[in-house]
């Protein structure tokens, strides 16, 4: 292949400076609670009059192409004809355009170059990424203004090549499964410290460790593109937050990156920089498509909302389906409908058998709080139980599971709570340890969200004495962890093709937040979501998990995760327009990988001269 | 499928709804047994063009059938107001090469029927409603896919000179 006319300089590498650690600023709401601002499209054109001078970039941004002309040809796209004058201006012409001057900047990466403009007056601008050995290139089209939240960046991804008077290649940069699964720690030169996991082709979870305090994780659509074997880019936009762009250029051997941010922040200031980083592979969990599926395309199934138009791409948007509603609203819907442990359930065809451990037994649980509640199981779905200090006693419906010997999982409903309160509870019968969730709905945010406290305690029964010290306590032993969850059995075809049940993949991201991706027909990672979780160790290889659907459907999801009989039991709650329900969650799991992740969440201590 | 016959595009009217095993009954086999009356070179002729027709015709069912173009589907069919699909149906894939589909035509042209080989694939949504199927029905899953080998029964019935589908029936294979 022939090359770019002229030489390019070696990549110089950035060396993080590793007294440039900053200590942890947490902000005043996360990420998903932030309001952003909806900026209008005048607004914006506003805000990007000085990006038209180029990114700013705290290393010196590469004179790669400076004094040179490139003319790239784009398939279903533009020709992009550019003339850099120096390292930080260039003339554009789109087409047959007229040109265009603005400012840019331009970073390398061993012979991959990235370089990125706006285009002055305009909300658009690229970022252009060639192989210098290649001569193939990737163009992202970039614009604000393209969807109803106008801060949110669109983009369209063109593959194409360096025009050089030879003949055209046949080769393409392209969309590619590659990178799948894997996970990086990310520092770079400005500072900022992210993880990034990749456990879909179509989304991405990352964790920004510094600008948000690395408690959660969120999740972005993303662009995986294979440029050669160890050399990808990668994109994604914040969707639903702040709308931010962040595409870089990536080396997986090496662990460094070279890329851009576009945005705007939760200040509405404009964010428009290039950036080296370097980092650590923190490893790879499991893909799922067949052996020889590279990635090409998506597999789409056959009733995806089509995607149309410049742009389009499936993105997760959780508040058009599940709108807010206020406490009023819900408290009527509560009344009308409760919903409990309804037998036709799509993620309870795997579910553990009901237990009758418990039917006959009467017990206390005192909880450390202070709290302590009676209970007199009448049957193997009916329950009394009693606050203690009252003198009656309140009947509910229950379901229970027997996850290990010894140890129950069961829930109900606190009927009258004035929060519709409910209990999702692990109890060991065998060390007379309980834990529960206590669920209660509407939070600051939304009537139709759940909020959740953990209360640890024991078990009083007769024949039984509880431990004075010891208790279940959270844990980090599922941080990184990836694990497949199937809700119901599949289906065989007589002609030998199997279709698998509902399944879904959780990755315990974050010792306080777990992320949810739904595989796509072929088994791979498609769409994901995050929230907010904690995990509880019950006993070696039994944790007791839960997770809030916070700013998207409200769910409290429970679920005891046995890693010996690989199955969950569960409960989920939750309230809409059709009311309350507390429904049984059961799947069966496989392992699908860790990150070694549980380093970068331990608290950093702030060292002051 | 559930049942073992089962009507796959149905058509409106009485006329329409006679088994396909008494259309097939006045027909003739297609070529012609060996032995038989060789018929002439120019009704040779014409049997060909209205099996290559029909092919066409099987082939554009099928196409139809799998990309939803309902539209396009009601046209191959004699009564375009009356083809309903059954629910669950996504699509048709041909199975083989067609060594075990017979099409007969009638010796007067105007009829003709046929028994084809082919997998039915079928989608069934998973249900009620949770948060997981609502993203996965995004993503164009949530449905339990099968694929059924049958055999497609039909019946065709020639309109201004164009062959049309009269009926389809699958049968378990």
């Amino acid at each position: 292949m022939s090359r770019i006319p002229g030489s390019y300089p070696r990549l110089i590498l950035f060396a993080a400076n590793e007294d440039s650690t900053v200590p942890t600023r947490y902000p005043r709401e996360q990420m998903h609670r932030i309001k952003y601002t909806k900026l209008t499209s005048e607004q914006i054109l506003g805000k990007l009059a000085t990006a038209a001078n180029g990114p700013t970039s705290a290393s010196p941004l590469s004179d790669v192409f400076a004094g040179k002309s490139l003319k790239i040809v784009l398939d279903n796209g533009p020709t992009l004809s550019y003339r850099f004058t120096d390292s930080k201006r260039l003339s554009l012409t789109e087409g047959d355009a007229v040109a265009v001057q603005a400012g840019y900047g331009a970073l390398t990466l061993d012979r991959i170059a990235l370089f990125s403009h706006l285009i002055p007056k305009t909300q658009r601008g690229y970022i252009v990424v060639v192989d210098q050995d290649t001569n193939l290139a990737t163009a992202f089209e970039l614009w604000f203004s393209g969807y109803q939240d106008n801060r949110e960046v669109q983009r369209q991804v063109y593959q194409g090549y360096v025009d050089t008077g030879a003949a055209a290649p046949t080769m393409r940069h392209g969309i590619t499964n590659r990178v799948e699964g894997h996970g990086y720690f990310w520092k770079q030169d400005s500072g900022v410290e992210t993880l990034e996991f990749y456990p879909s082709v179509l989304y991405s979870n990352f964790v920004e460790l510094t600008r948000f305090g690395g408690e959660l994780s969120w999740c972005a659509p993303s662009d995986y593109i294979k440029i050669s074997d160890d050399k990808y880019i990668y994109s994604r936009v914040e969707a639903e937050f702040s709308g931010t762009m962040t595409t870089y250029v990536l080396d997986p051997n090496r662990v460094e990156q070279v890329g851009m941010r576009l945005g705007f922040d939760d200040a509405d200031a404009l964010e428009y920089s290039m950036f080296r980083g370097k980092g650590e592979w923190v490893g790879q969990i499991a893909q799922f498509e067949p052996f020889g599926d590279l990635g090409t395309t998506v597999a789409q199934g056959n009733r995806a909302a089509a995607a149309a138009g410049k742009g389009a791409r499936q993105v997760y948007r959780p508040l058009k389906t599940n709108p807010i509603m206020t406490r009023a609203q819900v408290d009527a819907a509560v009344a009308k409908n409760k919903t409990l442990f309804a037998p036709n359930n799509a993620m309870a065809g795997n579910r553990s058998p009901m237990s009758t451990f418990l039917s006959g037994k009467e017990l206390t649980l005192r909880y450390d709080n202070g709290q302590a509640f009676s209970y007199r199981f009448d049957g193997a779905q009916s329950l009394r139980w009693q606050r203690d200090g009252e003198s009656g006693w309140h009947e509910e419906k229950y379901e229970s599971f027997e996850s290990a010997p010894g140890v129950i999982m069961f829930g109900h409903l606190l009927s009258g709570a004035k929060d519709h309160d409910a209990f999702s509870i692990v109890a060991d019968f065998e060390h007379g340890l309980v834990t529960t969730l206590h669920g209660t709905m509407g939070t600051p945010y939304m009537g139709n969200e759940s909020a959740v406290k953990t209360m640890f305690g024991v078990v009083e029964m007769k024949g039984l004495t509880p431990p004075k010290y010891r208790r279940h306590q959270f844990t980090d032993e599922l941080v990184g962890r990836a694990m497949s969850w199937n809700y119901a059995p599949g289906t065989a075809s007589p002609n030998g093709a199997f279709a698998p049940g509902l399944t879904s993949m959780h990755l315990y991201s974050t010792p306080h937040s777990l992320s949810w991706i739904i595989f796509l027909g072929n088994g791979a990672g498609g769409l994901e979501w995050s929230g907010p979780a904690s995990y509880v160790k019950i006993r070696d290889e039994l944790y007791f998990a839960y997770w809030l659907e916070e700013a998207c459907n409200g769910t409290l999801g429970t679920i005891l995760i046995n890693m010996r009989t690989m199955r969950n039991c569960g409960i989920d709650y939750g309230a809409g327009t059709n009311g309350l329900r507390l429904s049984i969650v059961g799947a069966h799991a496989r392992h699908a990988g860790r990150f070694n992740t549980v380093k970068y969440f331990t608290p950093k201590t702030s060292v002051t001269a | 499928m559930s049942t073992t016959r089962r009507t796959f595009i149905a058509v409106a009217g009485a006329a329409l709804s006679a088994p396909v095993a008494a259309a097939a009954a006045t027909t003739s086999s297609w070529p012609p047994p060996s032995g038989g009356r060789a018929d002439s070179l120019e009704a040779r002729l014409a049997k060909l063009e209205d099996l290559n027709e029909l092919r066409a015709l099987n082939q554009a069912f099928a196409r139809h059938v799998t990309s939803g173009a309902t539209e396009e589907l009601a046209a191959l069919a004699a009564e375009p107001s009356g083809v309903v699909l059954e629910p669950g149906v996504v699509g048709i894939s041909h199975d083989g090469v067609g060594e075990h589909d017979v099409i007969e035509i009638a010796p007067d042209r105007q009829t003709a029927t046929a028994r084809l080989h082919v997998a039915v694939h079928t989608e069934t949504v998973i249900g009620p409603d949770c948060p997981l199927l609502e993203m996965a029905r995004q993503q164009g899953g949530g449905v339990i896919s099968r694929a059924e080998p049958v055999v497609l029964e039909k019946a065709y019935v020639r309109r201004d000179g164009v062959w049309k589908i009269l009926r389809v029936t699958a049968v378990r294979a």
